[in-house]
């Protein structure tokens, strides 16, 4: 059964594991062809996913510190 | 994690890492000097077609590269294994062990230099509205500026400011190289190997504070204590400043093995 990722864990964080899983580590060319630029399209879009989700969080936030200002 | 399972037609090898062979080579996955940690997993995941797709796949992503890390952190614990990147997967045992023959020589030189020690990380984050409210209250510099502003005619004033927000960037760099220069050499001193890495990005760290340091350290399980006394040590003198040591561990020895 896979493991399931524990946001919990502060020792590991998500970032820390996929920086890595995914770039470090010995590469072995195996049966398939998981080049680097593969891996680094998981790496961008998760990525992307974060900074879409702070972006929101941040014009939320500047938004009601605006209001309070005036 | 297969060890005497025989892949069938549609199961393939997925590689977590390489350890020494205890066991008669007979015996899953090894030579007579190498074993390798593997799981067997389905060929419908990871085809090409299939392997595109579950790429784009954040969760997938997220729920193999855990359980990748999981797993090697289960072996580590009984034995140094050298982790290897995500990825390796093989169709059928005779091109694993015809890998593992190709690279006897340099796995077992890295199992030896690894033998007993473990990675840890090191992160210093900085949040710098703290830092830069330490900064007016102890640079003199600063707090001279402050007294001409508060006596300065509104124009006077003004430009004061400015000259202030200029000052207080530098004062804000300065601070931050002099803590990383300190940790850096405190900690390449306490370890066998170490290795500055990127400052990870503040979307992908979720933490207060922007990561201004990150180094990677290869140490014995005597200096680990070492190092935790290291942090707990730290946390006052660096809380003042706005900043916090942050440790992580301890991994199997990625960023040591570096090899394509």
């Amino acid at each position: 059964m896979l493991q399931e990722f524990d946001p919990e864990d502060k020792k590991m964080l998500l970032s820390d594991v996929l920086d890595r899983v995914l770039h470090q580590g010995v590469t072995i060319t195996g049966d398939l062809k998981i080049g680097i630029a593969d891996v680094d399209l998981i790496y961008c879009g998760l990525r992307l996913l974060l900074t879409s989700i702070d972006k929101l969080e941040e014009e939320t936030k500047v938004s009601t510190n605006s209001e309070n200002e005036w | 994690m297969g060890s005497e399972a025989v892949a069938k037609n549609r199961e393939w090898y997925y590689l977590f890492g390489i350890v020494k062979n205890g066991k008669p080579s007979s015996q899953g996955l090894a030579t007579d000097k190498l074993r390798a940690v593997y799981d067997l997993v389905d060929a419908s995941d990871f085809c090409e077609e299939a392997l595109a797709a579950n790429l784009r796949n954040m969760e997938w992503v997220q729920q193999h590269a855990a359980n990748h890390q999981h797993t090697l952190t289960l072996v580590s614990q009984e034995q140094t294994v050298i982790p290897l990147k995500f990825g390796a997967v093989f169709r059928s045992k005779a091109s694993v062990l015809k890998m593992l023959r190709d690279r006897e020589e340099e796995f077992e030189c890295f199992l030896d230099r690894f033998h007993n020690t473990s990675e840890w990380g090191v992160k210093l984050y900085c949040e710098e509205a703290q830092l830069s409210q330490w900064l007016c209250a102890h640079s003199q510099p600063l707090i001279t500026l402050d007294r001409k502003i508060q006596s300065a005619t509104p124009g006077g004033a003004f430009l004061l400011k400015k000259k202030k927000e200029v000052l207080l960037k530098e004062a804000l760099k300065e601070m931050i190289n002099q803590e990383r220069k300190r940790l850096f050499e405190v900690l390449r001193d306490m370890s066998a190997h170490s290795k500055v890495l990127k400052e990870t990005t503040r979307e992908l760290t979720r933490r207060n504070g922007s990561n201004v340091f990150n180094m990677a350290l290869l140490i014995s399980e005597e200096t680990q204590r070492k190092l935790a006394d290291f942090q707990e040590a730290a946390k006052v003198h660096l809380r003042a400043k706005g900043m916090h040591l942050e440790l992580s561990g301890p991994w199997p020895p990625y960023s040591f093995v570096t090899h394509n």
